[in-house]
């Protein structure tokens, strides 16, 4: 076990260290190497990180999808509390896509916000992994909370795709497609020195995601697992 | 320019006040745990 958790740790060190490095290098391509987008100006680089924390998002509430799934198949309180880590993340990144692109959207659109079909659905994501934590806390009993919020979790990711096909279903204007179908319908796409950037983004904060993610976990075991001797010893008490 | 700088500021003080949230439960969870310390102490001298 001892062995194991230095290894754990080993990993995690270098996690933060390819992290550091990561952050440091992207933000070097971001401001020093990469060009400008001729048509929208220097503003465009907001969308390397706006883009990485959707991703982000994506990424952490596809987790509480599939951790969801399988707590309700073994029980495990363990996988229950790795969701919740996850969902935390997972609404703080979802606040942070609200927030930078409520500033790209002042900037190019020269509106903070407008009840277009991307933002209404990142807005309703946001409300329901709120809701989640609500409905977490609302419970008492630690097995039924992490029943009842795996179901949400699982239901709740429904608006995943939802976001993301949204500006494709509903011909959005003001979000250009990016990648895939519709791209010169929408002014999307990118150069390729910008593709270089934003993977390399994407791939730090995969990283920054997965430091979080252990950090708020191990936080959340030790808490459970405190509070479970505690009530052990008060029924003894 | 003021856009640009903001959205990156906003992203990087998240960031550090998610790792502050962190830190302020490892905390509380430090004086839950001395208080655990305390009624195990508690336990044994009542056996």
């Amino acid at each position: 076990m001892i062995k194991n958790f230095n290894n754990q740790k080993q990993i995690m060190n270098i996690a933060e260290v390819l992290l550091l490095a990561g952050m440091l290098f992207v933000l070097y391509l971001i401001f020093l190497w990469v060009p400008e987008d001729k048509r929208l100006g220097i503003v465009q680089k907001i969308f390397y990180f706006h883009l990485a924390s959707a991703w982000t998002a994506f990424l952490a509430f596809f987790i509480v999808f599939v951790l969801g799934i399988i707590y309700l198949i073994n029980r495990n309180i363990q996988i229950d509390l790795l969701a919740s880590a996850s969902a935390e993340i997972g609404i703080l990144f979802t606040t942070l896509v609200l927030i930078t692109g409520s500033l790209w959207g002042r900037s190019s659109w020269n509106v903070w916000w407008t009840w277009e079909p991307r933002l209404t659905t990142t807005l309703i994501l946001w409300f329901i992994y709120i809701a989640y934590f609500l409905i977490r806390d609302s419970i008492e009993e630690p097995e039924k909370a992490a029943r009842i919020s795996s179901v949400y979790g699982i239901i709740g990711f429904i608006d995943v795709p939802i976001v993301f096909m949204s500006i494709r279903w509903w011909r959005s204007r003001l979000h250009p497609v990016v990648f895939g179908e519709g791209q010169g319908r929408s002014r999307g796409g990118m150069d390729q020195d910008m593709l270089i950037t934003l993977l390399f983004s994407l791939a730090v904060f995969t990283i920054l995601f997965l430091v979080l993610l252990h950090l708020s976990y191990k936080q959340k075991i030790q808490a459970a697992e405190i509070n479970s001797i505690k009530q052990d010893i008060r029924h003894q008490l | 320019m003021i856009y640009l700088f903001s959205t990156y500021s906003v992203i990087f003080l998240f960031i550090f006040l998610y790792l502050l949230l962190i830190n302020k439960r490892y905390r509380k969870q430090q004086k839950n745990f001395e208080s655990l310390k305390e009624m195990i102490t508690e336990l044994k001298n009542r056996n």
